[in-house]
């Protein structure tokens, strides 16, 4: 059998595990071992298995994964955010669907000190959404800023899919992390400006409360009230920017600067810390053996050269770059509609970032890039986790509604990775002026 | 479920939640300990050697003994947009199936990975900064796919006595949670 004939009838297996219910995870194990017996047969095969389950479980900069999760963890279980929501709401009170705008702020800012776009939306959207049906805001105006916003939380670093994409790719963390920043305070400022838009023009969706007045005392107040939260970024972000720390490194800041806020605001009990590590160890398993098993199968893809045949062929079409790129993209959306996305990102990076990379892409640009696609999948159904999580926090949100309100900020989404496309300095300009870590 | 049947639910909720806290404990440890390494570093400069390879032994532990009680709460990953279009029986079926090719692959996997245990103790493996024997961190492999194939094997179990009719629909060996 041919190289590219067993390519196929593995990437046909592993579809049709995928499809039969067995774990993500398994499936690409069996693929891998079963390539890796095709190829190196039984004795040299499975002598690979245990020495890359090994080297993959132990690296290092896999560590910032379980602590990103564990600082969301106690962010979100000792309710820290909260404050953050009623200082920005006051500050942005002016503007025509000031509290949905504040959701994004509120997300944003969240989102850098916390990895995860599900703890973002979640932390936010318990106290946003009860906040915006009081006061009568459409609920597809509410949900869709809601599930939006919390997708920032994996472009502003720290970022939980970039150190997967960054450990997998062998690209820097810290500049991942330095990159998504523009992005992320550009696409903040795209759904606000959104937002500000729609209810300009109906102001029936985020109806104004007569007489209501914030005092400038009242703002200042709400700065004092947020400021540990931003005292939590420099810890996280100023510290890995200044070259202090590794991103790992960082993670573990973040971590014990978090319980000690939590412990602080006397939030910091069993049942917070039980919880955490509730939260910490399934993600954390999970997609630590998705990674583990997809080396497994990334070493097949390797050997069968996979990569070089598929930019071969690529090469042979003839076709410009940017419509390679965009076809990549396109393929991506539609997968995005069907699949998990980060288990379909660590499917896929074996073939993608050397084809990408090969066709000149800049890997951090890339990556970013990847990430934005990823927070599209959160909102899109129906497998969007965003979506889902809205819908338990908004008790009397449907689905539909849900994703209505966030079709828009999708649409947004695909826009900046146009511009991304057209000025990638966006993302790499900031990442050039870092200080090199320890 | 009558008042026969042997209630699992309680037992390996217990095994399930007890794991999950030690390894939540071991994430703690694990920030702590690399905080320590920071701090100690940055300002009495002082770094901490041996927290690199420790805690990256740690990740292995947390990581493969945390499958377990991950999979038996729903938390892998799993596809059904296609056996969704399933009836209830057919899905059963196909669970079946796929709980034992998880299995055979998990029993292949545990036995290749602890033989690379076995060799690594068999050649005196050391660490690359202090020394620490890798076979002990190397076992943590082995014995977390043990548990997860565990959580399979009494899924499976299960699965196989509601298809026999021997328990009720309602106590089905799946994790409590849907998966995707």
């Amino acid at each position: 059998m041919s190289d590219t004939v067993l390519g196929v009838v593995l990437i046909g297996l592993l579809f049709f595990l995928l499809s039969i219910g067995l774990e993500v995870a398994l499936s690409l194990g069996l693929v891998g071992i079963l390539g890796l017996l095709w190829l190196k047969g039984w004795t040299i095969g499975m002598g690979v298995i245990g020495s890359i389950c090994w080297s993959t479980a132990s690296n290092f900069n896999y560590v910032a994964l379980p602590l990103f999760i564990f600082m969301s963890a106690i962010l979100l279980h000792s309710g820290i955010g909260s404050s953050l929501y009623t200082a920005i709401a006051r500050w942005v009170h002016f503007l025509p669907g000031s509290l949905a705008i504040a959701s994004i702020f509120a997300c944003a800012i969240f989102g850098a000190v916390c990895g995860s776009s599900v703890a973002t939306a979640a932390t936010i959207g318990l106290i946003a959404i009860p906040e915006m049906e009081k006061r009568g805001y459409q609920r597809e105006l509410m949900y869709g800023s809601m599930a939006a916003g919390g997708t920032l939380g994996i472009l502003i670093p720290p970022s939980i899919p970039m150190i997967v994409y960054g450990v997998m790719t062998e690209t820097s963390i810290g500049q991942l992390y330095v990159a998504g920043i523009i992005p992320g305070v550009i696409l903040s400022l795209l759904f606000s400006g959104y937002i500000v838009l729609r209810c300009f023009l109906r102001p029936e969706l985020a109806p104004r409360q007569e007489g209501e007045r914030i005092t400038w005392a009242e703002r200042f107040q709400s700065i004092v009230e947020a400021a540990p939260l931003v005292g939590l970024i420099f810890v996280v972000l100023g510290t890995m920017y200044l070259g202090v720390v590794t991103p790992t490194e960082a993670a573990a800041l973040g971590a014990s600067a978090s319980m000690v806020l939590a412990a602080a605001y006397r939030r910091l009990n069993w049942k917070c810390l039980a919880q955490a590590f509730r939260d910490t160890i399934g993600p954390t398993s999970m997609v630590m053996l998705i990674i583990i098993f997809a080396s497994i199968f990334s070493h097949v893809v390797a050997l069968i050269g996979a990569p070089k045949a598929i930019l071969q062929f690529i090469a042979e079409l003839g076709l410009p770059t940017w419509a390679v790129f965009f076809l990549i993209f396109l393929l991506l959306i539609v997968i995005a509609y069907a699949l998990e996305e980060l288990s379909v990102m660590i499917i896929l990076l074996p073939f993608l970032f050397p084809l990408v990379t090969g066709l000149g892409f800049d890997a951090v640009w890339f990556g970013i890039v990847l990430v934005i696609w990823l927070e599209m999948g959160f909102i899109t159904p129906p497998v969007g986790i965003n979506l889902f999580v809205i819908q338990g926090v908004a008790k009397g949100g449907t689905m539909a509604q849900i994703a209505l309100g966030a079709t828009p900020y999708v649409i947004m989404m695909i826009l900046f990775v146009m511009i991304l496309f057209l000025f990638p300095d966006l993302a790499l300009w900031l990442p050039s002026k870092m200080t090199p870590g320890p | 479920m009558n008042e026969n049947e042997f209630s699992w639910r309680s037992p390996l909720e217990r095994l399930s939640e007890a794991i999950t806290l030690v390894t939540g404990a071991t994430v703690l440890v694990t920030t702590l300990l690399i905080t320590f390494d920071v701090l100690m570093r940055y300002f009495l400069n002082q770094p901490q050697l041996f927290v690199d390879e420790l805690t990256s032994f740690f990740l292995v532990g947390i990581i493969f003994v945390g499958t377990g009680p991950t999979f038996y709460r729903g938390g892998h990953i799993r596809v059904d947009l296609v056996t969704n279009c399933l009836g209830p029986k057919n899905q059963r079926r196909l669970r079946i199936i796929t709980l034992a090719v998880g299995l055979v692959l998990l029993g292949i996997i545990i036995r290749e990975t602890f033989i690379s245990t076995l060799a690594a103790s068999r050649m005196g493996r050391m660490s690359a900064v202090m020394l620490y024997p890798i076979w002990i961190a190397m076992l943590w492999v082995p014995i977390g796919l043990t548990l997860m194939a565990f959580f399979m094997g009494v899924s499976f179990y299960r699965e196989w006595r509601v298809k026999k009719g021997k328990e009720s629909e309602g106590s089905s060996g799946e994790p409590p949670r849907s998966s995707r």
